[in-house]
């Protein structure tokens, strides 16, 4: 089972493929929102391993976690949910034709701009600075912020 | 190939009506068989085996909670559904538009926890989902093939992307 410190390192490579596709030629909203979506997936498991709550075995488990008003999540877990909402259009939907008015691409659903002021300004900016309330010190010194994205 | 494992057939789906009678919500399954099956394909997916007769009238209060959902926020769906992933059920609302909203999909949190909370719903686990508007097609990958129920309001909710409403 991966420690605190363990599951901050790894959201920091997510922060950091982040920050690559930004900077990289072309728009990648999809690939930008999945690995939003795991870096706070990292951020909460760290949380769970510094509060003794164990690790969240799969996304129903981890959720209900983040649900039971007594682990004191629920400033959370609404930015956690539309993170993980934009990620699974991202990978089950991807790009699809479709007949009629229906999505047929990512960018549809959520733009670059979108993902930029909606996901990483806002969903994700609130995971990290909800979650700082259940890291440690050494944690909350070494996670990189959101902010760095955009400097 | 054997349709049990033909992962493109439509699952089994069964629809749920509802109406307002004298200020409550009745909600009225198309097949009062089909649904009992249902509750126990639930109680399977959950694990609830020994707690049958609680597990069925949290699942009536279940399905009526989430009719009142849908029926506060009718403008902004289009097709909604119980179904099933990872041993836990789960809410499945298609919005009318293709673009992300963050109203509903923040309602549809609220409505998680508030369920999560709720002592009289403690054998339910749900999670809730929000979906662009989404060819019946590219919906199959978040429906369970084997439990899957939808909310039908009034009747006409029930239709395919690209064809008109009756």
């Amino acid at each position: 089972m991966a420690t605190e410190q363990e599951h901050i390192e790894l959201a920091n490579r997510n922060h950091d493929a982040i920050r690559a596709l930004l900077d990289a030629q072309g728009d990648h909203p999809e690939w930008v929102a999945t690995i939003a979506f795991y870096k706070a997936l990292q951020i909460v498991e760290a949380t769970f391993a510094w509060k003794g709550l164990g690790h969240g075995h799969g996304h129903s488990r981890r959720l209900e976690i983040l649900q039971d008003a007594k682990n004191g999540y629920s400033s959370l877990c609404k930015h956690y949910e539309a993170l993980m909402e934009a990620s699974e259009v991202a990978r089950y939907l991807g790009a699809r034709s479709s007949a009629g008015a229906g999505y047929a691409r990512f960018s549809d659903y959520m733009s670059m701009a979108a993902v930029r002021d909606k996901l990483l300004k806002k969903r994700l900016m609130n995971v990290e600075v909800h979650a700082r309330r259940f890291l440690s010190d050494d944690s909350k010194k070494i996670l990189k912020n959101y902010d760095s994205l955009f400097s | 190939m054997n349709a049990a494992f033909d992962q493109s057939a439509p699952p089994a789906v069964m629809q749920l009506k509802w109406e307002q009678r004298d200020g409550n919500l009745v909600v009225t399954p198309n097949d009062q068989d089909r649904f009992m099956v249902k509750i126990g394909k639930a109680i399977e997916i959950l694990r609830q085996n020994q707690h049958y007769e609680q597990f069925s009238k949290q699942f009536s209060v279940l399905v009526k909670r989430l009719a009142c959902w849908l029926e506060e926020h009718g403008e902004s769906w289009d097709r909604a559904f119980l179904t099933a992933r990872e041993s836990t059920l789960r809410f499945i609302v298609v919005r009318k538009q293709v673009e992300f909203q963050d109203e509903i999909t923040d309602a549809l949190s609220d409505l998680g926890v508030e369920i999560a909370n709720d002592p009289d719903l403690d054998l339910i686990k749900l999670s809730t989902r929000a979906l662009p508007l989404v060819s019946n097609e590219s919906l199959q990958s978040f429906l369970d093939h084997s439990f899957t129920i939808e909310f039908n309001g009034d009747g006409t909710r029930a239709h395919r992307i690209g064809q008109q409403k009756s």
